[in-house]
């Protein structure tokens, strides 16, 4: 059982009116990398990504997990980054749209697939629905269109109708048993 | 399909994909990393085939080279796509606090506070301990060094309310603290002292007090009577006409409002420089409208404000005129702060506080002769534009002109009211008033088939629009039109006839119990045939005078500049597509500037389906004639060749360059003298040129829950020249699902003039569960009038005329139901049950 | 939101002395915060401290978040006592038991193999709520525990009987979404859906107490304004500094069948307008009638998930299948309904989904 801090995380009110937000030391691994950052203990998971580690490719859309934008793996897991508090996420490892693609010079095939598939319009919902996607496939390498639907049904799109998500997933599919038979990856 | 191994894209390697669009200033090193991208992703695009039904029209050759796929009609990939898969574009809430490179590293961030009465005087503010007030920054009325209102058409609506309350929800003063949390809770800690004053909340209650005889102060709220515009289309003689006709079917149609529902919130980032200058970046639709905007808050000269578009998360025209409103907001705490500062709404603020659809009411009689030749139309088409009157008179236009539908009558009034109100002003949405008349007059073609005994394809066959007939501002349709080849191209993609017979069949065995476990369902099949003018209405392209400047640095490389907005819908890739087709140019050689007041000419509003064609005119002739000055200028040896290469176009810039300083050519929209419009009577051309589609939806009704499914959508419209088949299809299937949202789904609760449900919770709009598969068609028709690139028109509003009305005409024959609002939740339909039992008996 | 303390538990038993500990003061328990976090932000809830009960570590012999057969031999007395008699006046018989701990996420729930096949009811409710996302960090315990989401008692502009104050704005606001039966004190329906579906599963709840363990039959479990003289501040009967364990679910014989339906305004995440679960036990063939054992609850009906007893009466009376019978089990699924004024659709669909629910299950009965 452990405790974090007591008094010392109190934000107060003081008699002179003053309000104060102390911090905590958050320790967690995104994207591979040990990182540590001194946040507030309540502040979403979505905040310690976009504001103290600049990862700013998670979006907020409702902040109340209605819109999938914030979606992050956790631990494997798809979660929304605005439902978990920075102390929930001590200890655990965090996958962002920013640790998706295998290096800087190429793209993760789902990726590449938004791009060529049209899956991208605006943009805002994307880095959520490929995270969506990436779990999707984890779970179900192969899935139907009813199994596309039912896994991104958590990540709102207001610009494509959805019907060029799908066929991005799909094509993510068939690229993955390509570049398998290839041997490539 | 050939799928080209990952592995195998030496040239991404070169460099990671740069953000420097945004700062504008440098140009020339913007894209060519993501031109590098998207060359690689355009040619394996080409060797890869495309794999949807869509781009059957695009002829596949695995030898062509990047260049081919960027021509018109090709489907490149989005430019800035791989930005945004890999969540490196930068929206406004995305910048960095040191964005701006002054070593201003600490922002404030700002709250609005706001009325939470529909009506009333602002008496007194408050402010409760709780907070340090001392650090925080508080922004009133008094602040305004200009004028306090939001530029528009009327300039009636104040920037922060310094009295009169006219709507809940409006901004009553800004607050900001670098701390957002502090200045959160800040506004929890704001004292409202409102003398409550009674208000109007329902437009035909508004019509109807603002102009009684003895109308007093409380009945009157806006301007004489309480209309913001009025205005009366009529064609032959209505009057006379009724005596000419067999059958008379009349009926009252109502839409609701709708939330854009974008989901990039809206923000915006303010500095306000040592020269008194201002800068503004944000997520906005129509840099230009928020430049005149802040240019009267601060009174400043046009070269002193400058504003910028961020990356923007959809549009949908939630961000036409609301982000002036936070420009100016943000702007004025930058100044009184002293610092940069940003206000970011957050969805309930979003939901609750901008514009929405506006919500219509239409009253449609008709005149009908016994063989279904329609003989005259009387429309009443009343819409509630708000406490403001912002973009309504023109939403208001659109909506009358639509009216009538794409159909040939000879006797036609269109009578058309925009009615003052308490709600939150209404405003800009895709299809922008069209949506809610063709719902009306769509819905109203089938109730009058029921009634003629016809049926409702047979009635539309033999009224729809030709070309040489007139509309109902008597404009003459010059172009080709065959709606007949659209309709019987949907009919045969979707199986109507057949369905049609069979639904009939099946709901009438399963209403008499012989339907077994499946009593309880019943299906329905219908359809919608309209028309959306391109571009704006009437005069509107001829006041704007839109320009665009294409031209080149010394290193060769093109710019295209232009004001008009990438909001997901793919200005930025069919810009290129056009310049890279009359230059003869590969992607990478072509940048579009990031629209940026300080660099790009006014090119317009990103509204009205007008990007591609208008604008996208304007970039084409601006290339065109820049190749043609420099053949002019002798570099025609050059260039000369068909297929000349980028070095040789490079080299003739930069013998021109060399020669005469600079290469940029301005284009500025030219009318075409034989489309005449007459503001006043609503006579004439009143757009250049239309889309027309005919969509078919199939429903199912669940009449133990009331639920209503949407099974299969056919989609099949004209629109010109298809200038990218993937995004056009991609603007269908966005626009159809936000259809499907605003007939089945999409419903904002009011309470006292307040939106109650303005969460993703309670406001529903669809997901990926909840679309039908939605399969769409382009026909391309050779009409060699057009004038858009390749001759392209408008398609983005397109799709929400038609979708709610063929969704409610399935409906309509599953349930066998009159059923003439939307939108259509459960418990609507139950109540419509309810209601037709109550009827029968 | 206001300050508190962060303190992090992985037993039962800490978080019990957690929570005591805040005596004086006030404490609330988190698990995967889906409500909690909403209350905080919203203002609902201002304590001191957030007792947060994490997922135990590998290596740990916690069974909070597993799920485990627990064969009749091995089951605790405590928990036999509780389990449904066979028949009127039977003692109760020791019966193979599904385990369920209090933190194990809707969606292990939703693809339990066990769960799926045994206990359909329970995959599916759990499988409808919310989205992919949120039912990977829900827990089917914070899914019992969730507060109601009427708006005015989730707005803070409303001091609303829940909270204590003496008016339920619902009676005369906008009600559409809100309770048919038992809603004349609070008229908020509760929100959980996997409660339905656990209440026909015949479901008994164990709770950590400050001297031990407890358990109840969770249909003693919740709570309206009028089975506590009026007082509708909390909605079940978890006292204050006791923590839910563990669900004890009878695994069902091969003659009983389960399912769930709800109906909403969309596919995917939604709150349900009405949701219904249902359980019955055919009878020996010979027998007068079809079914042996029935059991029907409504959600989103009522402040507590409702038993509709009249129709499950109905239901047992019936000898054959067919339109007109279904019709009346319907029908006496919406006895004592007293809708408001813009919630009268839901009497009709009330109905409709308990008919679509007898009639699915009986057809695969």
């Amino acid at each position: 059982m452990s405790t974090h801090g007591h008094d010392s995380h109190h934000a107060t009110t003081t008699s002179s009116g003053t309000f104060t937000r102390p911090l905590i030391e958050l320790r967690l691994r995104v994207n591979g990398i040990d990182t540590v950052c001194v946040v507030h203990p309540m502040a979403r998971l979505l905040d310690v990504l976009r504001e103290s580690l600049h990862l700013s490719g998670t979006k907020e859309g409702c902040g109340e997990g209605e819109c999938g934008a914030c979606a992050v793996l956790l631990n494997g897991e798809l979660v929304c980054s605005c439902l978990v508090p920075a102390l929930q996420a001590m200890g655990t490892e965090v996958t962002t749209i920013e640790g998706v693609a295998p290096s800087l010079a190429t793209l993760d095939r789902v990726q590449q697939a938004f791009v060529d598939c049209g899956g991208a319009q605006c943009g805002i919902c994307t880095p959520g629905m490929i995270l969506a996607a990436k779990a999707l496939l984890t779970r179900c390498p192969q899935p139907t269109e009813a199994e596309i639907r039912e896994g991104l049904a958590g990540n709102l799109c207001r610009c494509t109708g959805y019907t060029k998500i799908f066929s991005s997933v799909l094509r993510a599919c068939q690229a993955d048993g390509a570049t398998t038979e290839g041997g490539e990856r | 399909m050939r799928i080209r191994p990952q592995g195998k894209q030496p040239r991404q390697a070169e460099k990671q994909p740069s953000h420097s669009r945004l700062a504008g200033a440098r140009p020339q090193e913007t894209d060519c990393a993501n031109a590098q991208l998207d060359a690689v992703a355009a040619t394996q695009a080409l060797t890869q085939g495309g794999d949807s039904a869509y781009d059957s029209g695009v002829k596949i050759d695995a030898e062509a080279s990047a260049l081919r796929a960027y021509a018109i009609g090709g489907s490149p990939p989005r430019r800035e796509g791989p930005e945004k898969v890999r969540g490196q574009a930068l929206y406004v809430d995305d910048l960095p606090a040191d964005f701006y490179g002054t070593g201003e590293v600490e922002l404030v961030h700002g709250v609005t506070v706001r009325s939470p009465v529909a009506r009333g005087r602002l008496r007194a503010i408050g402010f409760l301990p709780g907070v340090p007030w001392d650090e925080i920054v508080v922004v009133t009325a008094a602040d305004i060094p200009g004028q306090n209102h939001i530029a528009l058409l009327e300039n009636d609506q104040p920037c922060l309310v310094s009295g009169l309350i006219n709507h809940a929800e409006e901004p009553l003063l800004i607050l900001g603290h670098p701390d957002r949390v502090i200045a959160e809770r800040a506004r929890t800690l704001v004292r409202l002292e409102i003398d409550p004053l009674p208000p109007q909340l329902d437009l035909d209650d508004s019509l109807r007090r603002g102009t009684k005889p003895d109308a007093g102060p409380n009945d009157v709220i806006w301007g004489k009577d309480n209309v913001f515009k009025t205005f009366t289309i009529e064609k032959g003689d209505v009057a006379a006409a009724w005596a000419g006709v067999d059958v008379i079917v009349e009926g009252d149609y109502e839409t609701g409002a709708q939330e854009q529902l974008y989901i990039e919130p809206q923000g915006m980032l303010a500095r306000v420089r040592p020269d008194g200058s201002v800068e503004v970046f944000g997520s906005l639709q129509c840099p230009y409208y928020v430049h005149a905007a802040l240019m009267a808050v601060f009174n400043l000269p046009a070269d002193k404000v400058r504003i910028v578009q961020t990356e923007t998360g959809g549009g949908f025209g939630g961000k036409e005129e609301y982000p002036s409103m936070i420009a100016a907001h943000t702007a004025l705490l930058a100044r009184k702060a002293g610092r940069p500062a940003k206000i970011v709404y957050d969805r309930l603020e979003d939901m609750v506080a901008t514009t929405k659809r506006h919500p219509s009411r239409t009253h449609i009689k008709t005149g009908w002769r016994h063989d279904g030749t329609l003989v005259v139309q009387d429309i009443d088409f009343r819409l509630d534009g708000g406490a403001y009157m912002t973009l309504s008179p023109v939403v208001l236009s659109r909506g009358g002109l639509h009216a009538a539908g794409p159909y040939a009558c000879d006797h036609v009034r269109v009578r058309a009211r925009a009615a003052a109100t308490n709600m939150p002003p209404h405003g800009a949405f895709r299809g922008f008033g069209a949506p809610q008349s063709v719902f009306a007059i769509e819905r109203h073609m089938d109730e009058a088939a029921a009634k003629l005994g016809m049926s409702e394809i047979a009635l539309r066959k033999k009224n729809l629009v030709r070309d040489g007939q007139t509309l109902s501002t008597g404009q003459v349709l010059r172009e080709r039109v065959d709606m007949r080849a659209l309709l019987d191209r949907a009919l045969a993609l979707s199986g109507y006839e057949a369905k049609r017979a069979r639904y009939d069949e099946e709901n009438r065995r399963a209403a008499q119990g012989q339907g077994g476990m499946h009593a309880q369902r019943r299906r329905g099949i219908g359809v919608a045939t309209f028309m959306h003018g391109a571009g704006f209405t009437g005069s509107g392209e001829r006041y704007l005078a839109s320009k665009v400047t294409v031209d080149c640095d010394a290193t060769g490389q093109v710019h295209v500049r232009a004001s008009s907005t990438e909001i997901g819908q793919g200005t930025n890739t069919i810009f290129t597509q056009i310049a890279a087709e009359i230059l003869g140019l590969p992607p990478d050689a072509i940048t579009v500037v990031r629209p940026d007041t300080s660099q790009v000419p006014n090119s317009g509003p990103t509204v009205a389906s007008r990007t591609v064609m208008v604008v996208g005119g304007l970039v084409a002739r601006a290339c065109q004639q820049l190749k043609t000055r420099l053949v002019e200028a002798g570099q025609g040896m050059r260039l000369a060749a068909a297929g000349y290469r980028p070095q040789q176009f490079r080299a003739a810039v930069q013998a021109y360059l060399a020669q005469h300083g600079t290469l940029s050519v301005t284009t500025e929209y030219e009318p075409p003298p034989d489309v005449q419009w007459d503001d006043k009577a609503y006579r004439g051309d009143a757009y250049a040129t239309y889309a027309w589609a005919a969509y078919v939806a199939e429903v199912e009704v669940d009449l133990v829950t009331y639920e209503t499914r949407v099974l299969d959508f056919v989609a099949v419209q004209e629109v010109g020249k298809v200038v990218h088949p993937i995004l056009a299809a991609g603007q269908i299937e966005g626009g159809v699902a936000q259809g499907v949202g605003f007939a089945l789904y999409e419903k904002v609760a009011w309470r006292e003039g307040r939106m109650a449900n303005g969460q993703m919770t309670n406001y529903i709009m669809p997901t990926s569960a909840d679309v039908p598969p939605i399969r769409v068609e382009f026909i391309e028709v050779e009409n060699p009038r057009l004038r858009g690139p390749g001759g392209a028109k408008g398609i983005g509003e397109l799709p929400l005329d038609g979708t709610a009305p063929a969704i409610l005409n399935a409906v309509a024959q599953a349930t066998g139901l009159r059923l003439n609002q939307i939108p259509l939740l459960p418990e609507d339909l139950l109540a419509a049950y309810a209601r037709a039992g109550l009827e029968n008996g | 939101m206001n300050a508190f303390t962060w303190v992090e538990v992985t037993t039962a038993e800490q978080a019990v002395a957690q929570l005591s500990a805040a005596r004086g003061g006030s404490a609330l328990l988190k698990a995967g915060g889906i409500d909690v976090l909403d209350r905080l932000k919203e203002g609902l809830d201002a304590p001191e401290r957030l007792i947060v009960l994490r997922r135990p570590t590998a290596g740990s012999k916690s069974t909070l978040s597993e799920i485990s057969e627990i064969p009749a031999s091995r089951l605790p007395d405590s928990i036999t006592r509780l389990l449904p008699a066979g028949n009127a006046g039977d003692a109760p018989q020791p019966r193979d038991c599904l385990r369920i701990g209090a933190l194990v996420t809707l969606a292990q729930i939703a693809s339990h193999p066990t769960i799926l096949r045994a206990l359909p009811a329970l995959a599916q409710a759990a499988h409808a709520i919310a989205t992919p996302q949120i039912r990977a960090v829900a827990t089917i315990a914070g899914n019992l525990l969730q507060r109601p989401r009427c708006w005015y008692f989730r707005s803070a502009d409303f001091h609303c009987r829940k909270k204590g104050g003496d008016e339920c704005f619902a009676l005369d606001g906008e009600n559409e979404y809100h309770a048919i039966f038992d809603n004349r004190t609070c008229a908020a329906v509760h929100p959980s859906g996997a409660a339905v579906a656990l209440l026909v599963l015949d479901a008994i709840v164990e709770i950590q107490t400050a001297s031990g363990t407890r358990q109840q039959r969770l249909s003693a479990f919740f709570v309206s304004a009028s089975q506590q003289g009026g007082d509708v501040k909390r909605e079940n009967r978890l006292e204050p500094g006791e923590v839910i364990t563990h669900l004890y679910i009878p695994l069902p014989s091969p003659d009983e069948r389960s399912l769930y339906l709800k109906s909403k305004q969309k596919q995917s995440f939604d709150w349900p307008l009405c949701e219904v679960a249902i359980s019955v036990r055919r009878a020996p063939s010979g027998a007068g009638s079809l079914l042996q054992a029935a059991r029907i609850v409504v959600g989103g009906v009522a402040p507590i998930p409702w038993r509709a007893k009249a129709a499950e009466a109905a239901l047992l009376r019936l000898s054959k299948l067919d339109i007109e019978s279904v019709r009346a089990i319907a029908q006496a699924a919406s006895d004592g309904a007293r809708p408001l004024a813009k919630n009268g659709y839901k009497v009709p669909l009330c109905q409709g989904v308990v008919a679509q629910a007898v009639m699915q299950i009986l057809s695969n009965a």
